[in-house]
């Protein structure tokens, strides 16, 4: 190709230019735009970097850095991603997926060792050994669920779990799952030989008028919490019903001992003691914590509690409703600080709640992600076991929509 | 070619008339559409882009019987490689030309194979400078524009300058 005067280049259309840009790596595009002001706007649509997000980059990985970074365009995602991801291991490095989950978002995931629990939005809920999960994701290989439990029709939008007492070598699971076919759903998966994993329905509660966000175990691990969309809470025991009381639920809840914490649509949070089913506190936010978005999800870090809403901020608070830190720019699906980290490390309850650095386990769609120490917060910092577990969740790697 | 294979006139925009079997001219989407409008093999098919002269549609059409050919034959990847190559190595300005006419003809894979070529003269060029010269284009920023482009895409700048 000869050099030429007679064809002049910048005649040709932004979307062409898109197509040759799209072509180069994007770390080639900030030279295109420094050439001529028409360059640069090519460079700067938002398409382009749509593709970049989708083939060059690796998997997000947020960092706790404190300022803002809004996540609104293609391109913000992509350097987000490409400064948080080289900023951490030093050199870019892609991780790909081990999991799949044969098709449909991981919606939920709970890690009760030796097992982690996904749930999924075709309906399935699939054990893994999180030992090997971990092993797999060092060495980047493929890792196989132990058990594919398909009984829910639709979206599983929350697991909890729990080990059965007694066989040591090869202890039981108990699974529960709750589901937009409206059902909760309450499993036990045993092996013989550590081997085959098989699963048994224990029961299926039926009671809820619409989808059920939320399921998790009471303090004491022998009953059942579900908060429905239908503005329902219910405790049941395993093997009957038994309602206790009404509020209205929006997505996610989590517990301390008698204590609930539920995230309502109209950005509020509540703590409700559901053994006596009266309000504990409510903390009422304004709008930068965007609650009204489906997917605020609340935790208990004792003696804290951490909140997370999305596209804005994670904000950890203590039980009396005051803020302790907070970190903005974080797109939020799923925050879960599993465990109270202070009884298994023997500790008393000195700890100024504090994240540390933590594991970082990633749903996004189709697959389960890990990354390690993930750092929230430097105030105190401690290692905590793997088991204490950071669980982030986007609704999709690269920003696409949720259906 | 399949008997039912009519010919279809094609008007460049320089006004000559090129006689191309419609198998050939239906691989351009937009050419397919104006077929189907009219209905009629025998109407001519006027190109109204100003890319589409009788040089650049003889090349166009070129590719177009030669991607038919290897489609029908199933050639090696390698095969089809090569010509692409062969293909893609001429002048900028018809270059050019033929990126203009595949967009407007709507021919992917030939809008892709041209637009590679120009990526991969962007990715001879080092500096901003290089490929103003390469590619002929006036530098129209101020330098306090040059360093709020840069100061755009930190995250990439840092790391270029290593």
């Amino acid at each position: 190709m000869a050099a030429s005067s007679s064809c002049s280049w910048t005649a040709l259309s932004t979307d062409i230019y898109v197509k040759i840009f799209s072509q180069l790596s994007p770390h080639d595009t900030p030279r295109c735009a420094l050439v001529c002001s028409y360059w640069k706007n090519a460079a700067n649509e938002d398409s382009l970097w749509r593709g970049f997000c989708g083939s060059h980059s690796p998997p997000f990985v947020w960092r706790g850095e404190p300022e803002r970074t809004a996540l609104t365009t293609w391109k913000n995602l992509f350097k987000a991603r490409d400064t948080c991801f080289s900023d951490r291991v030093g050199k870019k490095r892609a991780i790909s997926l081990p999991l799949r989950m044969q098709g449909g978002y991981v919606r939920c995931m709970v890690v009760e060792e030796p097992f982690l629990v996904c749930g999924s939005e075709n309906g399935m809920v699939t054990l893994f050994s999180y030992e090997k999960l971990r092993a797999s994701f060092d060495g980047m290989k493929e890792c196989k669920p132990l058990c594919v439990i398909k009984e829910q029709s639709q979206w599983v939008y929350s697991v909890c779990a729990q080990i059965k007492e007694g066989n040591s070598s090869h202890p039981s699971i108990l699974i529960a799952s709750g589901s937009r076919d409206m059902t909760a759903q309450l499993y036990e998966v045993s092996t013989k030989d550590g081997v085959k994993y098989k699963h048994e329905i224990l029961n299926v509660f039926h009671g809820h008028k619409d989808w059920i966000a939320h399921v998790s175990w009471t303090h004491d691990r022998n009953a059942l919490i579900s908060a429905g969309n239908d503005g329902m809470l219910f405790v049941w025991d395993f093997t009957k019903k038994k309602e206790r009381g009404m509020v209205q639920v929006e997505t996610g809840i989590w517990q301390k001992e008698d204590e609930i914490v539920l995230s309502k649509a109209n950005d509020t949070v509540e703590i409700v003691n559901y053994v006596k089913f009266e309000r504990v506190r409510r903390i009422q936010f304004g709008d930068e914590l965007d609650f009204r978005t489906y997917g605020c999800f609340v935790s208990f870090v004792l003696p804290s509690m951490v909140l997370a809403g999305i596209n804005n901020s994670v904000v950890a608070m203590n039980a009396a409703g005051e803020e302790l830190y907070k970190v903005s720019g974080m797109e939020t699906w799923l925050l879960r600080i599993s465990e109270d980290g202070q009884r298994q490390l023997g500790h008393p309850a000195d700890v100024d709640a504090d994240i540390g650095e933590a594991t970082e386990l990633r749903a996004v769609r189709g697959s389960v992600e890990m990354f390690d120490l993930l750092r929230l917060s430097c105030r105190t910092r401690r290692k905590l076991p793997p088991s204490m577990c950071f669980i982030n969740s986007r609704a999709a790697a690269s920003g696409g929509t949720r259906r | 070619m399949s008997e039912a294979d009519p010919e279809i006139t094609l008007e460049t925009y320089d006004k000559h008339q090129i006689k191309i079997p419609k198998s050939i001219a239906t691989r351009s989407a937009i050419i397919n559409m104006m077929i189907e409008d009219t209905g009629d093999v025998n109407e001519v098919v006027p190109l109204a882009d100003k890319s589409c002269t009788l040089n650049i549609m003889n090349r166009v059409i070129e590719y177009l019987k030669k991607h038919a050919e290897f489609d029908n034959t199933g050639a090696d990847d390698e095969v089809i490689n090569e010509f692409d190559k062969e293909f893609q190595e001429q002048s900028d300005e018809i270059i050019f030309q033929t990126i203009l006419a595949a967009n407007f003809l709507d021919i992917k894979n030939l809008l892709e194979l041209m637009c590679k070529k120009v990526a991969d003269e962007i990715k001879k060029c080092k500096t901003p400078d290089d490929i103003r010269d390469r590619f002929n284009i006036r530098k129209d920023y101020t330098p306090e524009e040059v360093e709020e482009v840069k100061r755009a895409h930190p995250w990439i700048y840092d790391k270029n300058a290593k």
